[in-house]
């Protein structure tokens, strides 16, 4: 199956005595536009961090692109290289200005050119709307452009999978609306993404696929228009009435 | 009055050999402030590096572990004179009688002290350091090196500048503790001065006049290499929307 | 820059202040008039240098003394000058130097073993050291034996005279060896502190026949007695002189250690330092004497 990106098996992740992962199986299929929502504590960043390896899990596989990710000997840098990360706080590097926030990656780790690498950092700066701003340093940006840098900053690196640990958590309500636009531009591109996220109009909209997280599973794994009008878990219709007469 | 004909006096013979046992503490505090930070740079990246999961290299890591904290703790832990005399002699009795020479000893001798203070100093820089930094650039396939390198420590060093100022401050006064192995700074030749002079007080004003001329400069310098590390407080904004060629300058409010 | 000035003279001046302050009389002078020996002492504050035979001799042979010690001698001078002691013990060549150079000093002319200290050879003379075993102690006895009494007076009388100010050129040297030693002979290694007129002491330049210090940065010279007699050893070995300023504490260590060859220090072959390394006969005996403010 040439087209799988991810096939995961059983993955479980405690911390201490805590489990937080309680086996986990999914399979994510190249293009495809993932969300994954559910309650605080449901294990959503923890599922996510795993899949990049920023969390060691405790046991189960990960399969990427018919590679097992925690076996012996396998390259974690250059895996990385290839699944990027975009974090709820950002995590731009403080000492650098936005253009060498893009740039350093792409030297050091896929050993790019400095011009190659700034031809390609531009255009992806481009892409996102932050090319103005390649001299500002992180402390100088607001929070929607500090996300939309790291996007940048991901994408510079050609990845094959792009992750989002909720890229709009730590954002004025203002600025969520400027990140979301990039994300859902990036969605028709083809690309790869799984987003942890609690943007339900976000969720329903740009996906592909939505999987409901609960108790350190996953509860339900469905198209968008099931889960958000006729989900079949008594428990994703009880979040989804919970988060959504919130918002109302 | 007469005080300070004595003082006068003091400085026209012997200007010659107080200006060359200024250069001699400044060279050592200098180099062993930097070789000191070398070391605790050092030190800081081998401490960080994650458990590795292979058995033999986790072996190998928590040897180099102990042995950083062992020198840490006997450097940290023990007067410089001390080492001084231990290190010098100890390599005497050692070498048949061979001794190091004395300035290359006294550069030896703080450096290696400083690096086990400056161990901790960017143990404490590293750990202030948010998480998101290394995790950032782990994300995008950094190994634990070039995360450190490139990212981590520059951000680090900008902290702890206060405390290397601080170390250096401390090297300019503590190489006077080097005299008793001979080394001809400045405190050794003032020293010899006063035992020629029989003037104890007053060659000592003039010393401590010295030291403190040292120190004021360089804690003034360092402040201002931190002012230059903080960066500029303005950016440009290259293009507005309706000139594409413009260049709008950011002010950073204060 | 302005500001920094003002800040110096004002430390300056609260310096010269606290100096004067300092020099008031706080505290009852010992009157040494009616002094005739070591008996007589009995209420006065004497100092004397730690870890010497004079210390020993000051808390052990005198009685009602109030015995202070300080490191080196240029403190004990300080010392009697600021009014916290009274009198030092010296030997007396020491003495001759220090009176010479201040005419507000004199000293107790103290006889070894009649008005003054109870003292043998070992505990005042003093003698060149060398590692034990050394086959230098036999030929340097040899060089030694060769050297008058008269020859040694007035060796330390022109020491006497020199140290008062050592660089100024004054006359022609008393001990001069007729041997010629060759710049590829092997090298004699001498340690001293440098600082014990008229001993051996420190000067800024190489005149009267002062030697380079090897370990002081080219800065200093050393001279006096004990150079002298170095120089007189040194060439009739048929061997080059280095001289070495070293600690006190540490000369010792230094010739066990082999970094030096020999001590000639005004150094005291005491049974103690007997143990350690091996000494000649003695090279200079001096009685030890009180140095006191007229």
């Amino acid at each position: 199956m040439a087209d799988t990106v991810f096939e995961i098996r059983n993955l479980v992740k405690n911390f201490g005595s805590n489990e937080v992962l309680k086996g986990i199986s999914a399979t994510v299929k190249k293009g495809e536009v993932i969300s994954v929502i559910g309650a605080s504590g449901s294990g959503k960043s923890t599922f996510l961090r795993c899949l990049n390896l920023l969390e060691q899990p405790t046991s189960g596989s990960i399969e990427f692109e018919g590679n097992d990710i925690l076996g012996k000997g396998f390259n974690v840098e250059a895996y990385r290289a290839k699944v990027g990360m975009v974090f709820q706080s950002f995590n731009l590097f403080n000492n650098m200005n936005v253009l060498k926030n893009c740039v350093l990656g792409q030297m050091k780790v896929l050993k790019r050119s400095k011009k190659e690498a700034e031809e390609v950092a531009m255009k992806y700066l481009s892409v996102v709307g932050m090319s103005a701003y390649v001299n500002a340093r992180p402390a100088q940006l607001s929070g929607g452009q500090k996300q939309r840098v790291a996007i940048a900053r991901a994408l510079s690196m050609n990845p094959e999978v792009l992750l989002f640990d909720e890229p709009t958590s730590a954002l004025d309500p203002e600025m969520v609306g400027e990140v979301l636009s990039v994300m859902r531009d990036l969605s028709k591109t083809g690309l790869t993404m799984i987003t942890v996220t609690h943007e339900m109009q976000f969720a329903r909209e740009v996906s592909s696929r939505v999987l409901f997280m609960d108790g350190g599973v996953i509860a339900e794994d469905a198209l968008p228009e099931v889960i958000f009008t006729s989900p079949k878990e008594a428990r994703t219709r009880e979040f989804l009435t919970r988060v959504l007469e919130k918002r109302a | 009055m007469q005080f300070f004909n004595e003082i006068i006096g003091i400085i026209s013979k012997y200007w010659q050999m107080l200006l060359k046992g200024l250069g001699y503490t400044m060279l050592i505090a200098l180099v062993g402030t930097l070789v000191g930070l070398v070391i605790g740079l050092l030190t800081g990246v081998l401490r960080t590096i994650p458990k590795s999961k292979n058995t033999f290299l986790r072996i190998l890591q928590k040897i180099m572990n102990f042995i950083i904290a062992v020198y840490v703790e006997i450097f940290r832990g023990t007067p410089m004179m001390v080492q001084a005399m231990v290190i010098f002699w100890g390599y005497a009795l050692l070498a048949g009688g061979n001794t190091l020479p004395v300035i290359g000893a006294g550069l030896f001798i703080v450096s290696i002290n400083t690096g086990a203070y400056m161990a901790e100093i960017v143990r404490g820089g590293i750990m202030s350091i948010d998480k998101g930094q290394f995790e950032g650039a782990h994300a995008i396939g950094m190994n634990h090196f070039q995360t450190m390198f490139y990212v981590v420590l520059p951000q680090a060093i900008r902290n702890i500048l206060p405390s290397v100022a601080n170390e250096f401050i401390i090297n300019i006064k503590d190489t006077s503790v080097l005299n008793v192995i001979g080394v001809a700074e400045l405190y050794y030749n003032a020293y010899m001065i006063q035992t020629m002079n029989y003037k104890i007080f007053q060659t000592y004003v003039i010393v401590s006049v010295m030291y403190f001329a040292m120190t004021f400069t360089v804690s003034r310098l360092l402040r201002l290499l931190e002012k230059a590390m903080n960066g500029k407080n303005s950016y440009v904004v290259l293009g507005s929307q309706s000139d594409p060629a413009a260049e709008i300058r950011v002010k950073e409010a204060e | 820059m302005k500001k920094l000035l003002t800040t110096i003279a004002i430390v300056l001046a609260s310096l010269t202040l606290a100096l004067n302050l300092a020099s008031c009389e706080g505290r009852q002078k010992f009157d040494f008039t009616n002094v005739n020996s070591i008996a007589d002492l009995n209420g006065a504050v004497i100092g004397a240098q730690t870890g010497t035979f004079h210390l020993d001799a000051l808390k052990d042979q005198t009685k009602g003394v109030t015995v202070k010690e300080y490191g080196d001698f240029t403190q004990l001078l300080t010392a009697l000058n600021s009014g916290v002691i009274d009198g030092y013990v010296a030997e007396e060549p020491t003495a001759y130097a220090v009176t010479a150079q201040d005419s507000n000093l004199t000293y107790l002319h103290l006889k070894n073993n009649d008005t003054g200290f109870t003292a043998t050879a070992s505990d005042t003379g003093i003698a060149v050291a060398f590692a034990t075993g050394s086959e230098y102690v036999a030929r340097v006895n040899e060089i030694l034996a060769g050297i008058s009494e008269e020859t040694r007076t007035a060796l330390m009388q022109q020491a006497v005279a020199l140290s008062a100010d050592p660089d100024t050129e004054a006359g022609s040297p008393v001990l001069v060896s007729s041997n010629e030693v060759l710049p590829e002979a092997a090298t004699l290694k001498i340690a001293m502190e440098c600082a014990y007129a008229p001993f051996n002491w420190s000067q800024t330049t190489a005149a009267n026949g002062a030697v380079k210090i090897s370990n002081s940065g080219n800065s200093f010279y050393a001279n006096g007695y004990d150079v002298q007699i170095a120089k007189y050893i040194a060439a009739e070995l048929g061997m080059n002189l280095e001289i070495y300023a070293e600690e006190w504490e540490s000369l010792i260590t230094g010739v066990q250690a082999g970094t030096y060859t020999g001590i000639i220090a005004g150094m005291s072959p005491t049974a103690e330092r007997e143990e350690e390394v091996d000494f000649t006969e003695c090279y200079y005996n001096s009685n030890l004497v009180i140095i006191y403010k007229k």
